[in-house]
């Protein structure tokens, strides 16, 4: 900012000082023009000889010793016929400067010069023609009159003005560096109030929001955005958390029932053998605990393997519509059997894609395996392909799910129902559905209809085949 | 002693449940939240040992209906839920212990012995009146220093009638809490039971004896010299 006002001021004071010499110097030269043209008409024949009267008359500054103003009259040979008494004796004015000059005379006196050839005129009030004068045409009658004055007064004025400026423009640096640093501090005071705020957030106060009241309407978009980052971060937070407790509970849980089996199984019952426990019943518990966190084990394995992009594709051209049959075919018997009715919706022309098949299938699965789980008893399934995009969505109503449960669905161990009863089911199919449909380009889409929950696989469309 | 297991997982509660009787327990078991409530409301134990995580109504809303209506009952919560924030919580909610899963089963029978204390009094878990004792962990009972062989019943009834000294205990309590309902009131089963401890301790030598208190029940008291 100050070197901007330094710049700024810099040109102006330049052009300021510009335009008052140029104005001084044409004052100047006009001056000189006006005392050439004076002394000129009052220069004239009179009984033969010049009629010198300006020079008698001239004012003040030609007087000796002023060194302010010159004049000199030269004849046709270049003679000085006579010069101010403010020249010595011996110096000279330039020689005809029929433009105004800048020179210097011997004692360093700066001048501007201007010269102007005449013809003096005879004496037009004499009664009598003046026989002793030359013709007013011959070449005798050209005399060269030179007047010049001192720019000391003009360089003297230009002089102070450049050093007021000068001290302006020092003041002014001054005053803009004081100003200019009350104004950054109290510029930043709001991007150092947000760096403060921003510094006191850490894992504990991921809550904590910045606030826009009082801030200037530039950093808005900053903090709005930085704010929509802290969000992400503590959904991002709040999933590993839930994943940190879901995950425990489903190790916690079985390592409990093998140590309570081990333990009891120590119990000392000597005095009731009746009571003791059959190993094979506490190996045979053991072995279906152990297989079950194996599992478990596995199965976040695939995930990781199919999230790493481990997993390898065998791509061919499907029809959706037969892969739907034939899951609809799969599962129709269980569907019926839990009281739920199965209807199969699809286009009459094919649907081509091409994918791999067994992982279309094994998302296909799962979504039904869900919704045989979590429909509401009696309702219908509804399994549906459509194009434009190719999509193979799965539908049934459920009275378990909130519109907030959908972004969890995926998450790895999340089960609505945080209760582990059901031993066979550990939250992971949708998380495998999620990692296949982002394996084979696909997306996995969940909606919520009312009470109809809506699980969809939109596949990418084929450029060819 | 009469205690209350609400677990979802079926293999967990039925270890437990087999490990708690074996050492003398009477046990109602049940894998949901709204059971567990019945169960709490309509009987009465001496313990309960509470999941958090269970289907239909969580533990903790279980635990708070429970304090609610008054059921000043011990719980013991048991969950695989082991943040401090849900330790405060549960114990804020009226749990009287904590114990998070994997758990060594031995640890959950100390503090099930530790919350019967605190319900009928004492400091130790063996029980000392005249020169009877009872170490309740051990399943032993002594007269004087000779050692009394009972069977897991007759122990548990002697140990119910010790820790409620001096009260009348009805044939009522002893059905639920030591025979696990299995005993017919209308039968004199208990009877039968009560007069074959009062032989035993009496042969033994005991300084203690248990009275019957006509159309009430029974008692266990100092013998008078």
């Amino acid at each position: 900012m100050t070197l901007c006002v330094l710049v700024l001021y810099g040109s102006t004071s330049w052009l300021v000082y510009s335009l008052v010499r140029r104005s001084a110097l044409a004052h100047l030269q006009q001056n000189i023009e006006e005392r050439l043209s004076g002394f000129i008409n009052d220069i004239d024949w009179k009984a033969g000889r010049l009629d010198l009267d300006f020079h008698i008359n001239s004012p003040a500054e030609y007087a000796e010793g002023t060194r302010m103003a010159f004049y000199e009259l030269r004849d046709h040979q270049h003679q000085v016929v006579v010069r101010s008494y403010s020249l010595g004796l011996k110096e000279s004015l330039p020689e005809f400067a029929a433009k105004p000059l800048q020179a210097k005379l011997d004692d360093g006196v700066k001048v501007y010069a201007l010269a102007r050839s005449f013809r003096p005129p005879l004496d037009q009030d004499s009664q009598r023609p003046d026989t002793q004068a030359p013709p007013t045409d011959s070449p005798g009658n050209v005399f060269e009159l030179t007047v010049a004055e001192s720019t000391a007064g003009m360089d003297r004025q230009l002089r102070d003005i450049a050093e007021a400026l000068l001290l302006g423009g020092l003041f002014l640096v001054a005053s803009c560096s004081v100003v200019a640093s009350l104004m950054a501090r109290w510029l930043n005071q709001p991007v150092l109030r947000v760096a403060e705020n921003v510094a006191s957030i850490d894992t504990t106060t991921l809550h904590k929001r910045l606030s826009l009241n009082h801030t200037p309407r530039e950093m808005r978009p900053i903090i709005t955005q930085f704010n929509a980052l802290l969000d992400r971060v503590t959904h991002a937070m709040q999933r590993e958390r839930r994943f940190s407790t879901a995950i425990a509970h489903e190790l916690r849980t079985p390592l409990a029932e093998l140590q309570s089996l081990a333990d009891v199984a120590l119990i000392d019952c000597d005095h009731d053998p009746s009571l003791r426990e059959d190993p094979r019943d506490v190996f045979l518990e053991t072995t279906a605990i152990t297989a079950r966190m194996g599992h478990l084990l596995d199965l976040l394995a695939v995930i990781h393997r199919t999230d790493d992009g481990q997993t390898r594709l065998q791509t061919r051209k499907i029809d959706l519509r037969e892969v739907m049959l034939k899951l609809g075919d799969l599962f129709r018997a269980d569907i019926l059997a839990s009281g739920r009715d199965l209807e199969i919706t699809l286009s009459a022309s094919a649907i081509l894609v091409r994918t791999d098949p067994s992982v279309l299938e094994a998302i296909a699965t799962n979504l039904l395996r869900n919704a045989l789980q979590h429909a509401t008893p009696g309702c219908l399934i509804e399994l549906a392909v459509t194009s434009s995009p190719p999509t193979l969505s799965v539908s049934n109503a459920t009275d378990t799910l909130v519109v907030e449960d959908l972004a969890k669905l995926t998450e790895p161990l999340w089960q609505k129902d945080t209760s582990r009863t059901e031993q066979e089911r550990f939250g992971i199919g949708l998380t495998l559905s999620r990692a296949y449909t982002e394996l084979i380009g696909a997306r996995l889409s969940f909606a919520l209809d009312g009470e109809v929950f809506i699980a969809s696989v939109i596949l990418p469309v084929p450029h060819s085949f | 002693m009469r205690i209350l297991l609400v677990e979802d997982s079926p293999r967990l509660r039925d270890t437990l449940t087999r490990g708690l009787k074996k050492l003398g327990f009477q046990v109602d078991a049940c894998g949901d939240g709204h059971s567990g409530l019945d169960f709490v409301l309509v009987h009465e134990f001496d313990v309960v040992i509470l999941d958090l995580m269970l289907p239909g109504c969580s533990g903790m809303e279980v635990l708070r209906l429970m304090r609610a209506r008054h059921v000043q009952i011990p719980v013991l919560i048991l969950t695989a839920m082991a943040d401090v924030d849900h330790r405060v919580e549960g114990l804020d909610a009226g749990a009287d212990d904590y114990l998070v899963k994997p758990f060594a089963f031995p640890e959950l029978v100390a503090r099930i012995h530790v919350l019967l204390r605190r319900k009928y009094g004492g400091t130790a878990n063996d029980t000392l009146i005249g020169n009877l004792r009872i170490y309740a962990k051990l399943g032993r009972v002594f007269i004087g220093k000779q050692s009394v062989d009972l069977q897991p019943k007759a122990f548990s009834l002697l140990d119910y009638l010790a820790r409620r000294q001096d009260a009348i205990v009805t044939r009522t309590d002893i059905s639920e809490h030591v025979y696990d309902h299995a005993a017919d009131l209308q039968s004199n089963a208990i009877d039968t039971a009560v007069s074959r401890l009062r032989r035993t301790l009496r042969e033994a030598g005991a300084t203690v004896e248990i009275q019957a208190i006509p159309r009430r029940g029974y008692r266990l008291v100092l013998s008078r010299p």
